[in-house]
């Protein structure tokens, strides 16, 4: 009986780890080792409340996709009517765009330090990604993202080859000393901010949608993104850990703005085991990142302007969503060959945009769990209403804040 | 003059616009929905839904109170007031227009596909108004949004494109309803019994979960058969579990022998004991037999509706004998000949059946050497038989010779290459 319960777990995992773990992706990775840098051990106890809301927000995607067989942005199209959903979705997709502009920033900034060159590494990671995604099928692709999940060990390699002091870190983990400083919140704020994503809700619930799954296999799927929520906070630990370790030094003495300045930092002071695990883990991130987020959007673009989508489909029959797709990627990957680029700017300003839609994307998705039409026995509990709500009264006031300083600063 | 008035307007240009009393000149309220009846080859518009001004109240207001509709304007009222929401429930054919069709999806008939609502075109005759099409094109996206004209402009003058209008015609749309069972009612899924089983698994694919498993349980018991072995098997099971077990079996009593040995074994013990329980006895038996072999052999991929014949009955009485049987069988085409203790003694076509003088004996017929496999044959070995004689059915007997079954070349074909049918699931 157990191992039929395992065989049912196995055929559902999927959707709800490979989002998670995505959410590692180029952007949260330098988020993460700024933390650790600039303030050590101090925002280790962030993970925790971060990782509660991450569940509880991804799990109402997981129901809805699992009741429903339909993507977040049908629902919404449903619900809302079209001008709503049009705006949103534009919004959406310039926020996606600029976090796909990040991602092939990581994976050129990464294979730099492999010492390849952004012209030869950002073309042929553009056509693998781009090759991977319209000739593979939907298992194939997700056996193949499943094992990039497994790669994030290489952050928990690094985190016990650089020894850290580990009763101090339990020991600020558990009682944390909480700055009430500037500097000190705006990190907390854009440690949630890229932790949890508009995209996140959209892709997970298009891929619960996609594989089908049965609602009385509904715990194993719920058990599926509490793992995600859990994985995904260990690897983040384990990066603040290490740059808490070894770069920590006060704030802004480590010069560092990104994730492979971080992971060339490292070098000197953690040897090069530990600055090679830094950018591979990078590169595995942003690649993986890069496959997944211009996927989701042409997906949730095409899908609630009611267009045919779909890899299973060909060119001819949805026209639109490979042209979205593959111009996503193209132009995604061909920017960061510019020379020059205020690349801190753009994911500047895609930040915000994440912040603006955050909330309207939970408002909207607690509208449409709530509706007994859609989801009939399934909606939220009271008490499940009482957590999601604060959770997203909570998101969106810290994504308000985010909006405010990023315009003050 | 009139006959120079548009005769076609959207459903956009009525939907929220100031709804006037036309005595007073007063906006009392704004259009919130439309209603129409489906008593009519064509739903004609039978009232307003009117939401009162700066409050959230409803009323019904009846079409015939309708002054004068101007498009993009105003509707000029009388009749005032009219039922409050509180006080009208809609009656058994009347659905409304906004709610069912804007933003849904519905499936087009003529191109076996499913699409999204973007606008309704209604034709005005007079002062009745009908439901013509359905906008399912980028324009009606556009109008929606309010940028149409923008668009319309940019792309005439920049590229001297004119956009074109997607229409689709109400003949051949299929609403999907699922929630609300009334609606179900008043909105029979009739039309979608047109479509080849193929393209209505396509279309099931492309639904939500509720709306699939509505629509598949509204299918036929023999449309439902067809249609469920098309399907992916997570679909299949999906499907199995949401359908009561009554009907469920009555959907596999009309699938292939085969294909149902096939699927049991997905299901728990439990569902397998009552699915046997319901159906037919002798089906049960044969099921049980079919599953009683190791995948490997050939016992494990055979069909067992064929058709035999005895020995000693002519051409004319073995075409008789077709038009009876061949309902429940898989093929016609090979008819196998028996002796009198049920051993295979011969095989025969339909091709020489049918160029046959209707009065001689099938002995003389039939050929006498028949390519079969033992029922623990290897499927290898099997299909080393389809490579070798190039047959699209071989029999399957046992070891006194006795017919058991027959395998066509698909069921071999999938047997030995299963990532073939994995894929062509998939591909779904």
């Amino acid at each position: 009986m157990n191992f039929r319960r395992i065989l049912i777990f196995l055929s559902v995992m999927g959707p709800g780890i490979i989002t998670a773990n995505v959410d590692n992706d180029a952007g949260g990775i330098t988020t993460y080792s700024l933390a650790g840098a600039n303030f050590g051990y101090s925002l280790l106890w962030s993970l925790i409340p971060i990782m509660f809301m991450l569940i509880l927000v991804q799990e109402m995607c997981n129901r809805m996709g699992v009741v429903t067989g339909k993507g977040l942005s049908d629902l919404v199209r449903e619900k809302f009517g079209v001008r709503f959903t049009f705006y949103l979705m534009l919004l959406i997709l310039l926020t996606n765009f600029g976090n796909i502009i990040s991602e092939f920033a990581g994976v050129a900034a990464s294979m730099e330090i492999f010492g390849v060159n952004k012209n030869i590494s950002i073309p042929i990671c553009a056509i693998l990604v781009w090759y991977i995604i319209v000739k593979g099928t939907y298992k194939s692709v997700e056996k193949i993202f499943l094992v990039a999940c497994l790669f994030y060990i290489s952050y928990i390699i690094s985190g016990f080859l650089v020894k850290p002091p580990w009763q101090r870190i339990v020991a600020e983990f558990v009682t944390p000393k909480v700055k009430l400083t500037s500097d000190y919140m705006v990190m907390f704020i854009a440690v949630l901010g890229t932790t949890i994503a508009p995209w996140m809700q959209f892709y997970q619930q298009a891929s619960v949608a996609e594989k089908g799954i049965k609602i009385e296999d509904y715990k194993y799927s719920r058990l599926d993104t509490i793992i995600g929520g859990i994985g995904v906070n260990i690897v983040a630990f384990f990066i603040i850990a290490v740059c808490g370790t070894v770069l920590y030094q006060g704030i802004g003495v480590q010069p560092i703005q990104t994730a492979s300045d971080a992971a060339k930092a490292l070098r000197p002071l953690a040897g090069n085991y530990c600055s090679f695990l830094f950018a591979f883990g990078l590169l595995n991130a942003s690649l993986f990142a890069a496959s997944i987020l211009p996927l989701s959007t042409a997906y949730s673009v095409c899908e609630s302007f009611g267009w045919e989508t779909g890899v299973s489909k060909n060119f001819s029959e949805a026209p639109q969503f490979y042209i979205l797709y593959s111009l996503l990627i193209i132009t995604g990957a061909g920017i960061i060959l510019f020379p020059h680029l205020p690349l801190i700017k753009i994911m500047w300003i895609s930040q915000f945009i994440n912040g603006l839609v955050l909330p309207f994307v939970l408002v909207s998705m607690l509208t449409v769990i709530n509706d007994k039409k859609i989801m009939g026995s399934h909606i939220n509990s009271k008490f499940e209403n009482i957590l999601t709500i604060s959770c997203t009264a909570i998101i969106s006031l810290i994504s308000l804040t985010l909006i405010l300083t990023s315009i003050l600063k | 003059m009139n006959q120079l008035k548009k005769i076609f307007i959207y459903l956009s240009e009525i939907i929220r616009l100031p709804v006037v009393d036309s005595n007073s000149k007063k906006v009392i309220g704004y259009t919130a929905d439309v209603v129409a009846t489906l008593r009519e080859m064509y739903p004609r518009i039978n009232a307003l839904i009117v939401r009162k001004k700066m409050s959230s109240e409803k009323f019904y207001l009846a079409w015939n109170s309708v002054r004068e509709l101007v498009e993009n304007k105003a509707i000029f009222v009388s009749g005032l007031p009219g039922t409050p929401e509180n006080k009208f429930s809609l009656s058994e054919n009347e659905i409304l227009l906004r709610e069912t069709f804007w933003d849904k999806q519905i499936v087009d008939i003529s191109g076996s596909k499913v699409v999204r609502v973007n606008d309704l075109h209604l034709l005005k005759e007079n002062s009745n108004l009908w439901v013509a099409h359905m906008d399912v094109g980028f324009k009606g996206f556009l109008r929606r949004l309010g940028w149409l004209r923008l668009v319309e402009f940019v792309s005439r003058w920049l590229f001297s494109y004119e956009m074109k209008d997607k229409f689709m015609s109400w003949k051949y749309v299929q609403p999907i309803t699922t929630s609300d069972k009334s609606l179900c009612l008043k909105i029979p899924h009739s039309k979608l019994a047109e479509l080849h089983p193929a393209d209505l698994a396509d279309i099931l694919l492309d639904l939500g979960t509720d709306e699939r498993i509505t629509i598949f349980a509204a299918l036929d018991d023999s449309t439902a058969a067809k249609t469920f072995l098309e399907l992916p098997l997570k679909i299949r099971l999906q499907i199995a579990s949401a359908l009561n077990h009554e009907r469920f079996a009555h959907i596999i009593n009309e699938m292939p022998m085969d294909e149902v040995t096939d699927l049991l074994p997905n299901f728990p013990k439990k569902t397998i004991n009552l699915l046997f329980k319901l159906l037919p006895h002798e089906k049960v038996v044969q099921i049980k037999d079919l599953m009683g072999h190791s995948e490997h052999v050939a016992g494990s991929l055979m069909n067992i509706e064929f058709i035999t014949v005895r020995h000693n009955l002519t051409a004319g009485d073995i075409l008789n004998k077709i038009k009876t049987e061949h309902r429940k069988v898989e093929s016609i085409y090979y008819l196998f000949v028996v002796d009198d203790s049920d051993s295979l003694i011969g095989v025969l076509t339909l091709k020489h059946l049918l160029l046959a003088d209707p009065n001689m004996p099938v002995s003389q017929l039939m050929r006498k050497r028949v390519v079969k496999v033992r029922v623990d044959t290897d499927i290898k070995e099997v299909a080393r038989v389809f490579y070798k004689y190039n047959f699209y059915i071989v029999p399957v007997t046992d070891k006194q010779n006795k017919i058991k079954g027959i395998i066509t070349m698909k069921d071999a074909l999938e047997s030995i290459f299963p990532e073939m049918k994995e894929e062509s699931e998939e591909k779904q």
